[in-house]
């Protein structure tokens, strides 16, 4: 795929794909709910769009008919259902299967692709047949009559035109109810619903510490607000007292939130001598793209094209006024006869050609809510841009290069010191001096690197619902901390465990829905993942309220397996980290989910590739939980140098605890249970490196050598090394990019001599 | 006197100029001998013990001299010579005399270390020297397992003949790929 437009579509559509998945997952437990809806076909619409435009017209086409589907759904003409969005999910494997093919090549799944549209086509005849068709025939109907209704209105009297107005909203709401023949839940917070705002203030309000722009600052932060000024009222120049409100406002703001939160901002401005009033606008927007934007009209201006005002014309509107404001005179003063206003015949127009000078000082002052609500959105179109993943590897890797390099200078510094004094002192400054810009690069690079976990916790969403389908069991996923970051090398890896763990949680954990009940349970069980930060590491949790894992059953498990004697005794520490041993399984049956006993070594084994650890703990009928503990990021550790026979080996510096020369009486030799070292009390296993790298060393007992203790897990292990070298920041060279992944070695790096080190996998070393 | 001469590098479908240069008779009779119609394969030809080796050009990412500080890799066998540091690329080295079992000789100058690209792995061989690069045409290959040499035939692919020689084609795919390498750790845990 060497097209970088097509490139481009594949990573925006994977983009939407995820956030359509979220949507159809709400939309199953909220099918009511308009904003989602809406949401969806949006998203649909875009993919049907941008397929179009790089020629994929299968794609277009497939997006086409789910397309279709939502917009009936959105016209009222089928009602949403729990199984409409196991349609859209399937459609949305079909986009994969499509997205694979764009990028691989070869073909789509097309058993897939026609499974799901045959799929629809029966959702469709189905859904057709019970509601659709009547309640659709009879909002036109509805409609052609409000129609009528309307222009014999208008022809009607002007001076009734209050109650009209009211009329108009009666109708106009029974007609929402009638055309859509579904209430919407979310009518009053999801959707976009048009306000009118009658904004007079008393004119010695300012005097009185208060500001209408305070008010009309709060009203923007709703949503999108279009104001008209009214400059009927301005004195003329001599006459004019700056500390006094002349001017007079009718808005109309279009707003998602609740029409008590516009209620909540006025009420702090509405007293006897105030004028501040709003209402819902007697035209819902069909299109919120353009008519969000449209300003309140009188209602008599029934007309299509003259009810819905553009900002952009709005814009023009005011701003050859702050230019020349007597050549748009006439201009601005024909708006203002047509400006909107019940009042209008109470307060007759008295503008005159001074007052209309002022009036631009007064828009000047207006065009500034407007102005910044433009630049936040265009910055926002600047604040970020899209880089490709393999781009922000390769500038990790070049800061790595340059972080080595550092340490190289450093190196070269001191030994010029030793022959020149004065230079090397010269150029030791300024490598500590570029310490630190390598230091901010690398904290930056970093940075960048990161992406919330939320993404990858939100993809268990949808393996949760097609599990419960599926199984009739019911459970409920709860997320928590979906914010915390972590490298995305890491979130990405760790999708995988996170699936098998989740999918042993259904499978294993929760019980059904009658078990439950039995034992006292919510029928519905709950599996929560929490992310969270803590001391340099993340830590993710994944918990169930199931039936738990009881540890005597795995120990028989395991004694029957030959893992353990039936004498042995272990811990339930011991006990519940044999649930990691190869090849081990508690379930004597086997599903699709899982139970082949291949799993959880292969979950901790990815956890391990990551420097992470994990633990299990469990209660019998309380539910299990399963803690992950990852570094941050997977490029840059702090490592502990140390020598053995002249090799330098790096230990990440998380894992070690201490480092000690012991005195004899500390080490003790233990028949079949080799060397302990006893450290305050306590007896610690050792290991002697060079014996287990093969290596000769400089130092054949701890007692001249060190001793440094590391701790995976809660694990601890004394290593027998000749000496500490150096610690300090390095970089993390993969072993298996250019050779194998070697065992007990986590990975490679190279010193600031530029020699490679080996980065020791103290996970293995520990086991 | 000089030639100008147009460098286009041409595969099936694409054509791509490169530039002009310079060259004179000689150059140009030298490279006619190299630049042939037939099909067939640019080979980095090296030498190993009594034998000359071969191998496709393509895979050849560079060549450079045995580096200084080589770091071992703990419980390799003795033909994994060990990793270093190639510009921030930490690559293995694989001595081809000992994978081969020949008769291990002290490395002199002319040893040499060819960094070659297998499925994006960058693995460095060493050899005695490089001598040459040439062209051999398809049908001057042979596909051979009955030739007596020194080294395991399942790492050769066959031979190619050229006026005064015979090179021997070493398949380096298979001798690099993942299967052999992941019987280094086998062999080792079993002991």
């Amino acid at each position: 795929m060497d097209n970088p437009a097509l490139e481009e579509f594949v990573e925006e559509v994977e983009e939407i794909i995820e956030d359509l998945e979220e949507g159809v997952l709400l939309l199953e437990e909220q099918p009511k709910k308009r904003s989602l809806i809406d949401r969806i076909f949006r998203a649909m619409h875009t993919i049907k769009g941008g397929a179009g435009m790089v020629m994929e017209t299968e794609l277009a086409e497939y997006a086409h008919h789910f397309e279709n589907l939502l917009d009936k759904a959105r016209n009222g003409e089928i009602v949403c259902t729990p199984e409409m969005a196991s349609l859209l999910l399937g459609s949305i494997d079909g986009f994969r299967s499509f997205l694979d093919k764009i990028r691989e090549g070869g073909d789509v799944d097309q058993e897939l692709i026609d499974k799901t549209l045959e799929q629809l086509r029966e959702f469709e005849n189905n859904a057709g047949k019970t509601t659709s068709k009547p309640p659709a025939e009879k909002t036109v109907e509805k409609a052609k009559e409000t129609d009528s209704k309307q222009t014999e209105e208008i022809k009607d009297d002007e001076i009734k035109l209050e109650q009209v107005a009211e009329e108009e909203q009666e109708t106009e709401s029974e007609k929402t109810e009638e055309q859509v023949d579904v209430q919407w839940d979310d009518e009053d917070e999801g959707e976009e619903i048009a306000y009118l705002l009658h904004l007079k203030f008393d004119s010695e309000m300012l005097r009185k510490g208060s500001d209408p722009i305070l008010l009309i600052k709060e009203l923007t932060e709703l949503g999108d607000l279009a104001m008209i000024p009214h400059l009927g009222s301005l004195p003329d120049l001599k006459n004019l007292d700056p500390e006094e409100i002349h001017l007079w406002w009718s808005a109309k703001l279009v707003t998602t939130h609740p029409s008590e939160e516009i209620e909540n901002i006025l009420v702090f401005f509405q007293d006897e001598k105030n004028e501040v009033k709003f209402e819902p606008a007697e035209s819902p927007p069909e299109d919120p793209g353009l008519a969000s934007h449209g300003i309140y009209d009188e209602p008599e201006e029934k007309e299509q094209e003259q009810n819905k005002v553009d900002v952009s014309e709005v814009e023009s509107n005011l701003e050859p006024e702050q230019k020349e404001g007597e050549k748009t005179k006439s201009e601005s003063e024909s708006k203002e006869v047509e400006e909107p206003e019940k009042e209008i015949t109470t307060e007759p127009d008295s503008s005159d050609a001074e007052q209309q000078s002022l009036s631009i000082q007064q828009s000047q002052e207006l065009t500034p809510v407007k102005d910044t609500k433009k630049k936040t959105t265009e910055s926002k179109t600047t604040q970020s841009i899209r880089v490709t993943v393999e781009r922000l590897d390769k500038l990790q890797n070049l800061v790595g290069e340059t972080v080595i390099n550092q340490s190289r200078l450093h190196l070269l510094s001191e030994q010029i010191m030793k022959v020149d004094d004065k230079l090397g002192e010269m150029l030791l400054q300024f490598v500590e001096d570029n310490e630190k810009s390598v230091q901010e690069l690398q904290d930056q690079i970093l940075q960048v690197r990161m992406i919330p976990v939320g993404s990858i916790l939100n993809n268990m969403k949808r393996t949760v619902r097609d599990y419960a389908t599926r199984s009739k069991k019911k459970i409920k996923l709860e997320i928590e901390g979906g914010d915390t970051e972590l490298d995305k090398t890491v979130t990405e890896q760790l999708q995988g465990p996170l699936v098998h763990l989740v999918r042993n949680s259904m499978d294993h954990g929760i019980e059904d829905s009658e078990t439950r009940i039995k034992n006292g349970k919510d029928p519905t069980g709950t599996i929560s993942l929490k992310a969270s930060q803590q001391e340099g590491y993340v830590i993710v949790e994944i918990e169930d309220d199931g039936k738990g894992i009881d540890p005597k059953v795995i120990f028989d498990s395991a004694v029957r397996k030959g893992f353990i004697d039936e004498t042995d005794e272990l811990t339930e520490d011991e006990i519940y980290k044999m649930l990691f041993l190869p090849g081990f399984t508690t379930t004597t049956e086997v599903t699709d989910v899982s139970g082949r006993g291949v799993g959880m070594d292969t979950v901790k084994r990815d956890i391990e590739a990551l420097l992470g650890t994990i633990e299990i703990s469990s209660k019998l009928n309380k539910g299990t939980s399963t803690k992950l503990k990852l570094p941050l990021t997977l490029a840059i550790i702090e490592g502990m140098m140390i020598d053995v026979g002249n090799q330098v080996f790096t230990i990440p510096l998380l894992s070690v605890n201490e480092s000690l020369r012991p005195v004899p009486e500390q080490i003790k030799k233990i028949k079949n249970k080799g060397e302990l070292v006893e450290i305050r009390g306590e007896y610690i296993p050792m290991m002697r490196l060079h014996e287990l790298l093969n290596i000769k060393p400089r130092f054949k007992e701890p007692t001249e050598g060190l001793v440094v203790v590391v701790q995976h897990a809660n694990r601890k292990q004394c290593i027998f090394v000749d000496e500490i070298v150096d610690q300090g920041p390095v970089v993390i060279k993969s072993m298996e990019e250019n050779f194998i992944q070697v065992p007990g070695i986590a990975g490679a790096t190279i010193l600031g001599d530029g020699r490679v080190s080996f980065i020791l996998d103290v996970a293995s070393l520990v086991n | 006197m000089k030639h100008k001469a147009k460098v286009v590098m041409e595969d099936n479908q694409n054509k791509k100029y490169l530039g002009t240069v310079s060259l004179s008779d000689e150059e140009l009779e030298d490279m006619s001998l190299d630049i042939s119609y037939s099909e067939g394969t640019r080979l980095i030809t090296f030498i190993l013990g009594e034998e000359k080796y071969g191998l496709d050009i393509l895979k050849v990412r560079e060549l450079i001299s045995f580096p200084e500080g080589l770091t071992r890799i703990p419980r390799m066998p003795d033909f994994i010579v060990g990793m270093f540091n190639l510009r921030g690329l930490v690559i293995p080295v694989m001595d081809l005399r000992k994978k081969f079992n020949m008769p291990g000789e002290e490395r002199h100058e002319f040893s040499v270390i060819i960094i070659v690209d297998v499925e994006n792995k960058n693995i460095g061989l060493t050899v005695d020297a490089v001598s040459d690069v040439i062209f051999v045409k398809d049908e001057d290959m042979q596909d051979t397992s009955e030739l007596a040499v020194n080294v395991d035939t399942k790492f050769i692919k066959g031979v190619a003949k050229t006026k005064d020689e015979m090179i021997i084609l070493l398949d380096i795919d298979y001798l690099l790929s993942k299967e052999e390498f992941d019987k280094l750790i086998e062999n080792k845990s079993k002991e």
